[in-house]
């Protein structure tokens, strides 16, 4: 069994308040997803974080948002947010320019659990915008290889022209101490990939279940059908951890927005090892 | 040609097989024959009469259908251990889709017609074969309604926000 723990940079009282920072980049991923990479004002350090975490960050007036961390954690002058522009919030996010300014506060939640799955093979399950948050894990593994069996990347994206992160996609498949498989669920003529769910590359793959690590961040039914097939597959509820969304605000667990049953996304999540969650996560409406 | 000996132990090492005894390989292998195509080559094609199934050792295949305004749309990928053509199982059936291989591809080929006969003089092994495509097709319309569920699809509120940014 892998237990979550680790030094998690946590916000402290002082990270309820926003801190400025400035545009750098600003990157088209696909129609409706975007990459920030934010510096911070004062020209000092960025915040540092775990893979996993994410920042609040600010539309200015729409409000704010939980945006997880999208790029590595040893970039000490920058903080790379991957957007997907679905709401006013992200909306105006989606107007910034660089040289612009934004407000964040963070770091916030429960990290993947990376230290936790070094001798481990490790499986990571993507769906859609659920690539982003799993990015800092995949850099992290690569950059500590050695403490790692042998590392696998499922991802799906709804059609060819959604898929996220296309370059370096590329440079991942042609390592060779990695395995990066991508599969749309509807595809165009020029596609020659993969076309299905993602669920269906994780039934073709070789495991070693018992030393599997699998985490898993997509839709929430994406999520459920990933988890039955790894369980299916003989990989344990305790070794496999799912990043759960829900309405984020405070970010410390006192507003209440994100309560999910007895939990608090924002502050015990968004990383869950499942048999956590697992009388929760199927129910409806809650 | 491949012998019936030879080919046994290739199934047995096949998950679709696991399960059936040596003899039923036997019987299965006799309408059996190893196959390969090169990449682009058309394996199957929409509303031919459908008499083979196809186990894929090796490579890829695309199962798809024209779309008039679309041209070929691919609906699936096939890789190793997949099963293509399933139409023999019902009567006067012609195959629903085309497929293709996108790269070098190699199978097993299955004579449908002459496997229903068999499953007719073996009905154990007719019963294991047909709860082992019962499988095959379960799967398919599992991952077949997550595709529709479109689990990716943007919220109605959102649009392109590049839009947004040429205001």
């Amino acid at each position: 069994m892998i237990s979550l723990g680790g030094a998690a940079p946590m916000a402290s009282d002082s990270a309820l308040v926003p801190t400025p920072y400035v545009v750098k980049r600003f990157v088209c991923e696909n129609v409706d997803t975007f990459t920030l990479t934010l510096a911070p004002s004062s020209g000092g350090d960025a915040l540092r974080f775990a893979p996993g975490q994410f920042n609040m960050l600010y539309g200015f007036p729409a409000g704010d948002v939980p945006i997880s961390v999208s790029g590595p954690t040893w970039r000490k002058d920058v903080l790379i947010h991957t957007i997907r522009a679905v709401g006013p919030v992200t909306k105006t996010l989606a107007q910034l320019q660089r040289g612009d300014s934004v407000l964040l506060r963070g770091p916030f939640g429960v990290p993947w659990p990376v230290e936790q799955a070094e001798r481990h093979d490790v499986l990571l399950v993507a769906g859609g915008i659920g690539l982003a948050p799993l990015r800092p894990v995949l850099y992290h593994v690569l950059k500590h290889r050695r403490r790692y069996r042998s590392l696998t990347v499922l991802y799906g994206a709804r059609t060819p022209s959604d898929i996220l992160f296309r370059q370096e996609i590329a440079k991942w498949q042609a390592r060779t101490d990695m395995r990066f498989e991508v599969t749309v669920d509807r595809s165009d003529a020029d596609w020659h990939g993969h076309v299905g769910v993602v669920t269906q590359l994780l039934d073709r793959i070789e495991l070693d279940p018992l030393r599997t690590c699998a985490m898993v961040c997509g839709p929430e039914v994406m999520m459920h059908f990933a988890r039955l097939a790894l369980s299916q597959r003989g990989v344990p509820s305790s070794q496999i951890y799912l990043s759960m969304e829900r309405n984020m605000k405070c970010g410390v667990g006192s507003c209440g927005h994100c309560q999910l049953g007895p939990f608090f996304i924002c502050k015990d999540g968004p990383v869950f090892e499942y048999p956590r969650i697992a009388s929760v996560f199927s129910v409806k409406e809650l | 040609m491949t012998s019936v000996q030879t080919l046994t132990p290739q199934m047995l090492a096949l998950p679709f097989f696991a399960g059936f005894g040596r003899d039923d390989l036997q019987v299965l292998a006799k309408h059996c024959r190893p196959m390969s195509w090169p990449a682009e080559f058309e394996v199957i094609r929409e509303g031919q009469v459908a008499t083979e199934s196809f186990l894929v050792l090796d490579g890829r295949i695309q199962v798809q259908t024209n779309v008039p305004g679309r041209g070929e749309v691919t609906l699936q990928t096939l890789l190793r251990g997949d099963i293509l053509g399933w139409s023999w199982l019902t009567p006067n059936a012609s195959y629903s889709f085309s497929a293709r291989t996108i790269q070098p591809t190699s199978a097993l080929g299955f004579d449908g017609t002459t496997l229903l006969r068999e499953c007719e003089h073996h009905p154990r092994m007719g019963y294991l074969l047909m709860r082992r495509f019962a499988l095959v097709m379960s799967d398919r319309l599992r991952h077949t309604r997550l595709q529709l569920l479109d689990l990716y699809a943007p919220p109605r509120t959102s649009g392109s926000f590049q839009a947004l940014r040429k205001r």
